[in-house]
């Protein structure tokens, strides 16, 4: 609560003011306004939307497709109606699905940095670590939302609980990120593409191989993985951290 | 019109309402620069200085609050008159002999305004021999009527350091207005 009287006192400091004195300067201000030129800097959310409209179609199309296999998937599942297709092997499908989310993001931020698309944006005065940053922003709120998505019909399709169907998910997902996130700071030229494809079909075969494996996933661990989630998810966003820092100094 | 249209407006081009900004500003400007340097005088040039400066930076600036941004720049102005002209609280005592002008104001006015500005005076020299810190933290408070938060963020500390920093410095100045007899 301020005090009321040197409130009182301090506010007093107004009367001596004289404008006489500040119009003296006034000239010097409307100088500065006159000569002025206002540089149009776009906030966040402008840039979030430039880069939202540059995505290239190749990655709509690419998750276009992991979308409808997934719901093929669902459907020949049909509630455990088919016989070919029992949960075990959903789920693994499903883990084998959610490896290959993350690529097409990986891929798209690839190209941001190939063919000479660095030194043409550098040439532009374009502030790259800014645009990878919102780019990479984009393409985590859409593989977001799609897992969300998937996780809900995992849930909604079978008797699983969301915390068993995240896990299901989330392990291919996070490995093949830290996969796709090594390649691109390690892995130099055009063997980039066939390392990305490689790091995805590695972490499908591991999420499947770990999701076949009935005790791996049981309740009783779940401690044991979300902690070795968390721990997954710290080193990828230390791993995004580093890979941004080195597309600041240009060393990508 | 509201500060962060107005700064929207700016930021899209029409510079001509940095004028606005201005106007609505250079008192509490003026005011805060007066209290810090402990100078009524240079305070005028702060402010000038201040203001100059948000022209310059206008481009970059993303709203929060535009009051506070400006008390942070004249700030950092005053910090910067500090270093150049090595004004510590010894040669700030007596303000009334540190500015003729002001002197010849107050034998040309009345006795109320004389008064007024004895009081005033009195304040900016009270607060010269407060520590830095507390000065500012109660420059801001008092004068500028922020936010314990607000004044947290332009002083780049922490709550509870800004509050301890009013706290002193209100026990400070209350134990002194008593002994001069400003009670209010």
């Amino acid at each position: 609560m301020r005090d009321k009287r040197l409130k009182k006192l301090f506010r007093e400091q107004e009367s001596g003011f004289e404008m006489d004195k500040w119009q003296e300067r006034m000239p010097d201000i409307a100088t500065a306004i006159w000569e002025k030129q206002i540089v149009h800097r776009p906030g966040k959310a402008d840039i979030f939307w430039t880069q939202l409209c540059y995505i290239e179609k190749s990655y709509w199309m690419a998750q276009f497709l992991i979308l409808t296999f997934t719901v093929t998937i669902f459907a020949v599942y049909n509630g455990g109606d088919n016989l070919w297709l029992n949960l075990k092997t959903l789920l693994a499908l499903i883990s084998c699905v959610a490896a290959f989310v993350g690529m097409g993001g990986i891929l798209g931020l690839n190209r941001m940095f190939s063919y000479h698309m660095e030194e043409l944006m550098s040439t532009f005065y374009f502030n790259i670590g800014q645009m990878a940053s919102m780019r990479l922003a984009v393409y985590s709120a859409v593989d977001l939302l799609f897992l969300v998505a998937v996780i809900a019909g995992v849930t909604l399709g079978t008797r699983i609980s969301v915390l068993i169907a995240a896990v299901y998910l989330l392990v291919p997902f996070l490995l093949s990120n830290l996969c796709y996130f090594t390649v691109f700071s390690l892995v130099k030229g055009k063997a980039k593409g066939a390392a990305f494809a490689a790091s995805a079909v590695f972490s499908s075969i591991i999420g499947a191989a770990v999701s076949g494996i009935p005790v791996c996933y049981i309740y009783d661990e779940m401690m044991t993985i979300v902690t070795i989630l968390f721990i997954a998810v710290l080193t990828l966003l230390a791993e995004i951290k580093y890979v941004l820092r080195s597309l600041r100094q240009e060393a990508v | 019109m509201e500060d962060r249209r107005l700064i929207k407006e700016i930021q899209q081009g029409h510079k001509e309402l940095l004028n606005v900004v201005v106007e609505k500003y250079y008192k509490d400007i003026y005011g805060f620069c007066a209290y810090l340097s402990g100078n009524g005088e240079d305070a005028y040039d702060l402010a000038q200085e201040t203001f100059l400066k948000f022209i310059r930076y206008v481009d970059n600036y993303q709203y929060r609050n535009l009051k506070g941004y400006l008390l942070t720049i004249a700030r950092n102005v005053c910090m910067d008159y500090f270093r150049k002209e090595k004004n510590n609280a010894k040669n700030m005592t007596n303000i009334v002999d540190a500015n003729p002008e002001e002197k010849d104001y107050l034998l040309t006015e009345g006795e109320a305004a004389f008064e007024q500005a004895e009081k005033r005076m009195w304040l900016r020299a009270q607060l010269q021999t407060l520590p830095a810190p507390q000065r500012e933290a109660m420059v801001l408070y008092y004068y500028g009527e922020l936010k314990i938060r607000e004044i947290a963020d332009i002083m780049s500390c922490s709550v509870p350091t800004a509050k301890s920093r009013i706290r002193q410095g209100t026990e400070k100045l209350r134990k002194r207005c008593k002994e001069a007899g400003y009670e209010g």
